[in-house]
């Protein structure tokens, strides 16, 4: 991924909603195969206008639902500009959109990140229950705080 | 001339029959080795000192054992032990151990010799996953696990306004574009304000920042009004803030604890964070009245 070059685009307003679809692309394809299945279970639902924006997706059951709406709003500006833009002319389309794309972003990088230190956690835990191992840990500490 | 002729002849025949009654004495014991029976196949009984010894500790008939005991002593108190300490790993083995754990397979805690028989040998180490023991520097980790084993990470609610057919300005009301009138104490103040104290805020392990750039409302005010060159900066910063997230959920991601000096909890004091290996994302583990005393 090129930061100077989007840095680029962005100042020079040619960063258009294409580009941010082709990034959504990028990150929600990461984000659905490194998502746990009990949360892929609940978010990969039905698709209503991926497959017709990215020709090279083949499997809707495999993407967001949110993506999908958020590709169906990213279209709708996309295919007339000059309409979104007479809507709200204080604010560029992009702008619009950009907000929820971050915050469901992140949203779901902290789920995954969540998940996978509870795994670590479910590790750990039988460790220090048996035998007393964590007793025997937490005492030695006491004795030398 | 004649009788030495007979004599030769008798001989001769003598001899040979000496030698098919070899041959076929050879052939006989041959077929009878080919061919394994009760009494001499090699997965025979135990001889009579083993099972004596079997017998002593447990004072009982010899039983099919499972595969385990089955190799070095099978009734000293070494196997006892590790038959336990499989029977109680925390790898999900189930309580059949024989059916499950192969004896000298690399790895299992059986496959270290045999001690000898009545030697207080120390228990052998069960295997500790790598992550931990990094975690087990974590004193409040530890803590935390020991008291409630079942303890785990909270989930986040995610925002409502992450729904596409929720109006942002409808919802909460005091969202406004950058610029154009923002509340004074708002979270776009507070974003704005370490956004400029600090350029990195996303990959700054708080729980504060943490929280806004999940939420919708933040991103409205600081990226949402007429783009200027510190807003592209902001969105740049927070495409590579997702890029370095996506990168630290790797499979080979390891996740450590690391400390932090903080005086949200009264005076300061060493806070302990759960992080990843490249410290872009981290966790706190407790919230204030959970912290130990200690």
């Amino acid at each position: 991924m090129d930061l100077p070059h989007i840095t680029h685009l962005l100042e020079n307003d040619l960063y258009t909603a294409e580009l941010l679809l082709q990034l959504l692309q990028l990150f929600a394809g990461h984000i659905a195969s490194s998502e746990a299945p009990v949360h892929a279970q609940e978010t990969r639902v039905r698709l209503l206008s991926w497959p017709t924006v990215l020709p090279g997706v083949s499997d809707p059951q495999c993407l967001q639902a949110w993506i999908a709406a958020a590709v169906a709003a990213i279209n709708r500006i996309a295919g007339s500009p000059e309409v979104a833009a007479a809507a709200n002319p204080a604010r560029l389309p992009l702008r619009d959109l950009l907000p929820r794309v971050f915050a469901w972003l992140f949203t779901k990088i902290d789920e995954i990140r969540i998940d996978a230190a509870n795994f670590h956690l479910s590790v750990l835990a039988p460790y220090l229950v048996r035998d007393g191992h964590g007793a025997e840990y937490v005492l030695r500490r006491a004795l030398t705080c | 001339m004649r009788r030495n002729w007979k004599k030769t002849a008798v001989i001769v025949a003598g001899t040979a029959a000496v030698v098919l009654a070899g041959a076929a004495l050879v052939r006989w014991r041959r077929q009878q080795r080919a061919i394994p029976t009760k009494d001499n196949s090699p997965v025979s009984e135990p001889t009579p000192a083993r099972r004596s010894n079997s017998d002593d500790v447990s004072g009982s008939k010899p039983s099919p054992r499972p595969h385990v005991e089955q190799r070095g002593e099978p009734g000293s108190q070494v196997a006892t032990e590790v038959r336990q300490d499989v029977a109680h790993a925390g790898s999900g083995t189930p309580a059949g151990i024989g059916a499950s754990v192969t004896p000298g397979a690399s790895g299992s805690p059986i496959a270290q010799p045999a001690p000898t028989i009545g030697a207080a040998q120390p228990r052998p180490a069960p295997p500790m996953p790598a992550l931990a023991q990094g975690l087990l520097q974590n004193e409040d980790l530890v803590h935390r696990l020991v008291v409630d084993p079942d303890f785990r990470l909270p989930h986040n609610t995610p925002d409502p306004l992450l729904d596409w057919s929720v109006p942002i300005e409808e919802a909460g009301g005091t969202t406004t574009a950058m610029g154009a009138g923002r509340t004074p104490h708002g979270d776009a103040e507070v974003a704005a304000a370490m956004i400029g104290a600090d350029p990195s805020l996303f990959s700054f392990p708080d729980t504060r920042s943490k929280a806004l750039r999940r939420s919708v409302k933040f991103w409205v005010a600081v990226i949402g009004g007429t783009p200027t060159r510190a807003t592209n900066h902001i969105i740049v910063d927070a495409i590579r803030g997702v890029q370095e997230g996506l990168a630290a959920l790797t499979p080979n991601n390891k996740v450590r604890g690391m400390s932090a000096w903080s005086s949200e909890c009264g005076p300061p004091r060493q806070l302990w964070f759960l992080c990843s290996k490249s410290e872009t994302t981290c966790t706190r583990l407790w919230t204030c009245h959970t912290l130990p005393t200690c």
